[in-house]
């Protein structure tokens, strides 16, 4: 082990519950927000191949400020309230926000999201939402 | 304190520590392209992919799959962040394929019209597995044939840079390691000292590339890399790559050479530039 990286460099030993297997993946979230537009009842669909469990949200693109809250099939808000874009940078650069323990999204469901437009002009916004499909291994495999 | 288990290699396997790096000097910029095979693996070896660095050098917008599925659900590719770490790595199988498209192709340069010195790369960090060898067991960093102490320990190497990236030939450096102990390598910091003759104090922003080995020779890139992507010292305003390598560490024996190769992007304007490279580590000494 190299004390100096991270640990994903050094590399993560695999600990998927059994009968499961995990394979990185990031779902993908576009809009392209009019000036001060808000949208509810957003949803980013999870494939019917596999559960998604989302451990991090990166904003990979915005032309301005935002704000977005995230919620699940059952109803339930990760957050009390809207959040700030400025929670996903560290000055300009994108910085992960962790979600931590994380949640699983079933097969079929979907990652629902509301959001607002907080600069007043055309707003382009891409978030990753990153984690793993957990496909469940053949019964030959477990 | 949270401990993460230490990760071990499959059974019957060794991981030698590698960057996969593509070059995209020659693409048009304005331009997109489909199914790039980024020629990650070959017949005899897969790729466990673990960090992806500096899509912003070549592209707007990126997309990568393997022969299994892509790596995200974007349908016209994704802004990607500088460093995109895989989690839990993807291994590229032998003979697989890691496949790319790019989308409105932007290529880093470097320019004093009519001198354009591009530096379009793309780095896919992670370890090459390879079957171990009948009879052998080789493991990096590699084993000491004596009991010995870890001490931290830093190679400086000067390096005075004096032709201009219009010259691609990469010149040798060999550092001896020596006093009679082996040296673990675990990270590279690098440091301008001077630029165009002036004394300066800075991280270098693609200003070299470098290509290393390990003791016998063995290429740990598949061809030179970008300063940036391989300096721990980054600034984290302007160079935010998080770069650590080589993961995991390399040893060279006590009476070897620690071999580098450097590869000029100035233009004529800024020579010489004189680069600080501090090898860091630790030395196993003689318990």
């Amino acid at each position: 082990m190299n004390p100096h990286a991270t640990p994903v460099l050094n590399g993560l030993t695999p600990e998927f519950p059994l009968g499961f297997i995990d394979v990185s993946f990031d779902y993908v979230y576009d809009v392209n927000l009019t000036a001060l537009q808000q949208l509810r009842d957003q949803s980013v669909p999870i494939h019917t191949d596999s559960d998604f469990v989302l451990r991090a949200v990166i904003l990979s693109q915005a032309t301005g400020a935002f704000s977005i809250r995230f919620n699940d099939s059952q109803g339930y808000y990760l957050s009390s309230g809207f959040m700030l874009s400025a929670n996903f940078l560290s000055g300009t650069v994108p910085y992960p926000y962790p979600i931590f323990p994380e949640m699983l999204f079933p097969a079929g469901s979907r990652i629902g999201i509301e959001i607002n437009d907080l600069l007043g002009a055309p707003n382009t916004v891409q978030l990753l939402l990153r984690g793993a499909k957990r496909y469940r291994l053949p019964a030959a495999r477990r | 304190m949270l401990k993460l288990a230490e990760y071990r290699t499959p059974e019957g396997y060794y991981d030698l520590p590698y960057i996969h790096v593509y070059d995209g000097d020659a693409l048009t910029d304005g331009v997109n392209y489909r199914n790039i095979n980024v020629g990650i693996t070959q017949n005899n070896e897969g790729f466990a992919l673990r960090q992806i660095m500096g899509a912003d050098k070549i592209a707007g917008r990126v997309q990568f799959r393997d022969s299994f599925a892509p790596l995200n659900g974007a349908d016209a590719g994704f802004v990607m962040p500088r460093t995109y770490p895989v989690a839990p790595e993807r291994f590229i199988t032998p003979v697989g394929a890691l496949l790319m498209d790019l989308y409105t192709v932007a290529r880093a340069n470097r320019a004093a019209l009519p001198v354009i010195i591009y530096f379009a790369q793309i780095a896919f960090q992670g370890a090459k597995r390879y079957m171990q060898p009948k009879g052998a067991e080789i493991v990096y960093p590699g084993r000491s044939d004596y009991k010995y102490k870890e001490r931290p320990f830093t190679y400086v190497q000067q390096v005075v840079v004096g032709w201009a990236g219009t010259d691609p030939t990469p010149r040798k450096f060999a550092l001896p390691v020596t006093e009679g102990c082996d040296f673990e390598l675990q990270s590279l910091n690098i440091i301008r000292s001077q630029l165009a003759g002036a004394a300066t104090n800075a991280v270098p922003n693609s200003e070299i590339k470098l290509q290393l080995f390990d003791q016998f020779g063995k290429q740990l890139s598949n061809a030179p890399v970008l300063d940036v992507y391989l300096n721990d010292a980054a600034d984290a305003a302007t160079h935010f790559y998080n770069p650590t390598f080589p993961v995991p560490g390399v040893l060279y024996r006590r009476q070897s050479f620690i071999r580098v190769e450097v590869t000029s992007l100035l233009l004529a304007a800024q020579l010489p530039a004189t680069y600080e490279i501090y090898l860091q580590g630790v030395r196993r000494v003689q318990a």
